[in-house]
């Protein structure tokens, strides 16, 4: 019996009251007696008292039911009847002892706990005419109402519920309680609200809200009924909508088309009802996600919608940072400045403001990264893109429809970056955005538009050195050579200093001197040599040697070349050394030496290298000497010079084309005792190896890397990088860390085979073991372009298109094109390709529609994910 | 929940809107508000909001990255402070009844 009861007990507890009778029912029929009619009576009064408000008739049924069956439960239903009486608003006869002064305390106090425990109806008690109308408790019970009333309808004054008439000890305090708790709640003093919310005791009708509130502070919905309707009442909390909301993003996910349009019917059905402020962010949100879905249009989308999502900043950017992580410059490039456009438009940025200046540096440097070939064509379809964008704007009041207007009128300036960093410039002329400018005009080729980029920030920074640096190296490259001087004379003038400025200046005073010797005029050439003379760069003895070298060739057909010869012969360490010099000064001013040394030393050679390129001028190695200096260098017992001298000589043989002898040169330098030089060495080595040894090339430059990285040599790294035949127009989108970083042991036996390997290797590397595009790859073979070009902008508004072959884009990164896929590229390649050249998608659509479809179609199964599980039909 | 903790211009008490000079000018004002000596947290988060706010490039990061592109859809919900409605007495007490045990 005990554990019978208690099972019982224990279903009354967790509020399953119907269960609890039939059980105390069962129990009174196998086992009758006073306890099981005790445990019936208690399990029908439970159920009596769960009733709802509105069936206290039917609860006081059941009560007179009991009392009929169990009259051992008189005391528990008379108890039970004077709580319905509570409930009820039926105060009259339980207050009575109240007022009796001969009632006993104990008496007295059983009202109070009952109504502690049971009111929840303050305005029963506030109007009780059974108790007199200044009785305590009932002006409290009217305070509290008032209060109650006051502070759940609007905010409040302190004064107006500080609810004085309620003592700590009163049998309503818990009612105070919940008051000052609304009062924190709605001041959004959470701290404040938790504090009233704990010390409300646990058996008060104000004590139900308490798990209500605590779910609302957090942000939750309250898992009942009761306390969900009130919450999606007080905070537009809905677990609906929540659950609409998840479920729209799982179909976005994984869902098919039809499935997400539903989803989102309803997400949008149920947010307008609840929470209507949120509506126009879901429907900006939405329409983003679902650019990631080809299988649907914006017209399904805005019709699932019931509307378009509102084009303003927040739309732009997150439509632009779409872009971003895709890696579409084009499209990243329109949705900012229609980003940038409304941002002005609401106040948030201003036109010339730094922001924005960041923000055209953030599209340039996007857009610096894509092909000049997608550049050139980008730009011939803004007038394109003005048609998309009325259509996009139609809906839209006419401020904006004129917004995107002006939007689409300059949107060809927004997909050129020169034009971009110019207007970066010009609103922030910091020294960072003139480098960015530069390396991009630079990096295309574009002579005239770095040079551009160079006047400007020269302009804006007259005593920054690099700019002039530029200007100068690019008009020496021109040819003009008078304007480069006269350049630096200008900066020298304005106070620029530099070591690198005077070093142009003596490159280019040596290209005049080679000029004018090549037409013959001696006396200009002097006066260009008399000009070096003056230059502080060449007072040393060093200089000197160099200066009289430069002599001798501008004299050359003149008797006075015999003294400088001598001179020089003095200078540089005898005749033999002296001839070498001249032979390679000469040869570099266009001048032939009548007898040139035929079996020059290496270290003399190395010498004058080093010496040539100390003062700015690359000097070439004639064919000649190739035999004679291989034999030394690969000759232990032959001095070589240091590895500087080695890396002189080395780059001299690169001038010459000369590339076994640069690599050589670099292999012996790596032999010396300077460790500082090895990235350098190695680079050389990687540069100059025969076009058949991809691996080691590959792993000449990723050691180079590494050691350029441990050295923080960024300009090494740079070149290095640049050197990657992975790298570049067209290849994988690398920066200045493309190259695998390697391990110790690796990196120390490249060094030590670059070391010992005075060789030039002339077969082939052997075929790899395996093809596929990711040892390939890592072997160092080219990538390859890929084959389909992304068409972005097309991507950005021709959504009604079905899938396609310019969808690859996302693919061309993925390493390991499965087979299908990369034998129908390679028949389309080998069809229709032209001069090596993979065909556009638009020509395999044309000749070959069939090839086409057949591309679409492995693509569709590649990209697609598992078909979701049909529903089976009910039968009805 | 509130995002003022982790927005720089909240900290200031400023609008998005604010140009260089009001940026300043609440800084200002709210170092003075809470010297290092006295709230040296407040303090230390008035100098972060304003570090963050000052530079163009970190402003306009902050500006771009308020919002996820890929970022579930659910996520709107849990981004806004949910409004504390007034909705009087009644829905409270209905709650409170019908929740009795």
């Amino acid at each position: 019996m005990p554990s019978e009861a208690a099972a019982v007990r224990q279903l009354i507890a967790s509020g399953a009251h119907k269960r609890a009778v039939e059980h105390a029912k069962e129990l009174l029929r196998t086992l009758p007696g006073a306890a099981s009619e005790a445990l019936l009576a208690e399990a029908y009064i439970a159920r009596a008292l769960a009733f709802e408000p509105s069936m206290q008739a039917e609860a006081r049924a059941i009560l007179d039911l009991v009392a009929t069956r169990c009259p051992s439960a008189r005391d528990a239903l008379a108890v039970a009847r004077r709580i319905l009486d509570v409930r009820g608003g039926r105060l009259d006869e339980i207050v009575t002892p109240l007022l009796e002064e001969a009632a006993a305390p104990e008496s007295k106090q059983q009202v109070l706990d009952l109504l502690r425990r049971e009111l929840d109806d303050l305005g029963a008690l506030g109007w009780c005419a059974a108790l007199p109308a200044g009785h305590p408790l009932r002006v409290e019970a009217v305070h509290l109402e008032r209060a109650l009333a006051a502070v759940t309808s609007g905010p409040v004054t302190d004064e107006e519920v500080a609810l004085a008439e309620v003592p700590r000890r009163s049998a309503l305090v818990a009612w105070k309680l919940l008051v000052r708790a609304l009062v924190a709640f709605h001041r959004r003093d959470d701290e404040g609200c938790t504090r009233a919310l704990s010390a409300i005791p646990p058996d008060t009708p104000p004590a139900r809200l308490v798990d209500v509130l605590q779910a609302l502070l957090r942000g939750e919905v309250p898992a009942d009924p009761a306390g969900a309707s009130l919450a999606a009442r007080v905070a537009g909390a809905s677990r609906p909508l929540r659950e609409t909301f998840t479920g729209l993003d799982t179909a976005l996910e994984k869902g098919r088309a039809k499935d997400v349009l539903r989803a989102i019917r309803e997400a949008v059905t149920e947010c307008r009802s609840v929470r209507p402020h949120l509506l126009d962010r879901l429907r900006q949100r939405i329409s983003i996600r679902c650019l990631e879905r080809d299988d649907l249009t914006p017209d399904r989308v805005r019709s699932a919608m019931g509307g378009a999502a509102v084009r303003d900043a927040r739309f732009w950017v997150l439509r632009a940072r779409a872009a971003e992580e895709r890696g579409h410059a084009f499209s990243q490039a329109v949705a900012y400045q229609l980003f940038a456009r409304h941002a002005e438009h609401e106040g948030l940025m201003t036109h010339a403001g730094p922001e924005r200046a960041a923000l055209l540096l953030r599209v340039a440097d996007a857009l610096a990264g894509a092909p000049a070939d997608d550049l050139s064509d980008a730009a011939s379809r803004s007038s394109r893109l003005r048609d998309l964008l009325k259509e996009e704007y139609a809906d839209s009041s006419e401020p904006l429809r004129a917004l995107a207007a002006a939007a689409a009128a300059e949107v060809h300036t927004w997909l050129d970056p020169g034009a971009l960093y110019r207007e970066a410039a010009a609103i922030g002329p910091r020294r960072e955005v003139f480098e960015r400018w530069l390396a991009f005009a630079s990096g295309r080729g574009d002579q005239r538009g770095a040079e551009d980029a160079a006047q400007a920030w020269s302009l804006a920074h007259p005593l920054d050195p690099a700019p002039v640096l530029h200007l100068a190296r690019s008009l020496e490259k021109r040819g003009a050579f008078q304007k480069a001087l006269a350049l630096l004379e200008l900066a020298d003038e304005r106070g620029v200093t530099d070591p690198a400025l005077a070093r142009s200046r003596l490159r280019v005073l040596v290209r005049v001197v080679a000029r004018q010797v090549s037409k013959g005029k001696a006396d200009l050439a002097l006066r260009a040599v008399e000009e070096i003379a003056a230059l502080p760069l060449v007072r040393s003895e060093r200089g000197a040697a160099f200066v009289l070298a430069l002599r001798w060739v501008a004299d050359a057909r003149h008797a006075r070349a015999v003294q400088w010869r001598d001179a020089l012969c003095a200078a540089w360490g005898g005749a033999v050394s002296a001839d070498v010099l001249l032979a390679l000064v000469g040869a570099a001013c266009g001048l032939r030496m009548a007898d040139p040394p035929r079996s020059p030393t290496l270290a003399d050679v190395a010498a004058a290298c080093h010496l040539g390129l100390e003062f700015g001028i690359e000097l070439s190695i004639p064919a000649i000497w190739r035999t004679p200096l291989l034999k030394q260098l690969r000759s232990k017992s032959v001095a070589a010079g240091d590895a500087v001298e080695l890396v002189a000589l080395a780059r001299s043989a690169v001038q010459a084309k000369e590339r076994e002898l640069a690599f050589v040169a670099a292999g012996r330098g790596l032999q010396g005792d300077d460790r500082s030089l090895d990235a350098l060495l190695l680079l050389m080595r990687a540069k100059n190896l025969p076009d058949g040894s991809p691996r080691r090339t590959r792993e000449c430059l990723a050691a180079a890397a590494e050691l350029a990285r441990r050295a923080r040599d960024t300009a090494l790294l740079a070149s290095i990088v640049a050197a990657d035949p992975m790298h570049g127009e067209g290849g994988g989108r690398s920066g200045l860390l493309s190259l695998e970083r390697i391990e110790e042991s690796d990196l120390r036996r490249i060094l030590e085979r670059e070391r010992g390997d005075l060789g030039y290797p002339r077969d082939r590397e052997a075929p790899l073991a395996c093809e596929c595009p990711a040892c390939a790859g890592r072997a160092g073979y080219g990538a390859g372009e890929d084959p389909f070009d992304e068409d972005e902008i097309d991507d950005l508004y021709d959504d009604d298109r079905p899938l396609d072959l310019r969808d690859l884009e996302d693919l061309k990164n993925l390493v390991g094109l499965p087979p299908p896929l990369m034998a129908l590229f390679l028949e389309a390649t080998a069809k229709y390709g032209r001069y090596g050249q993979t065909p556009t998608p638009e020509e395999v659509e044309r000749r070959d529609p069939e090839l086409a479809a057949r591309i679409r179609k492995a693509l569709l199964e590649l990209t697609a994910g598992p078909a979701p599980r049909r529903r089976k039909r009910r039968r009805r | 929940m509130s995002a003022g903790a982790h927005d720089p211009w909240a900290v200031l008490g400023i609008s998005r809107e604010a140009n260089d000079e009001e940026l300043r000018a609440a800084y200002l004002r709210r170092i003075r508000e809470y010297p290092p000596d006295r709230s040296p947290a407040e303090f230390e988060r008035a100098r972060d909001a304003y570090g963050l706010l000052r530079d163009p490039a970190r402003r306009l990061e902050l500006r771009l990255s308020t919002e996820r592109p890929d970022a579930p859809i659910v996520s709107l919900l849990d981004e806004e402070e949910m409004p504390r409605n007034h909705v009087g007495p009644g829905p409270w007490l209905d709650a409170m009844r019908k929740r009795r045990r």
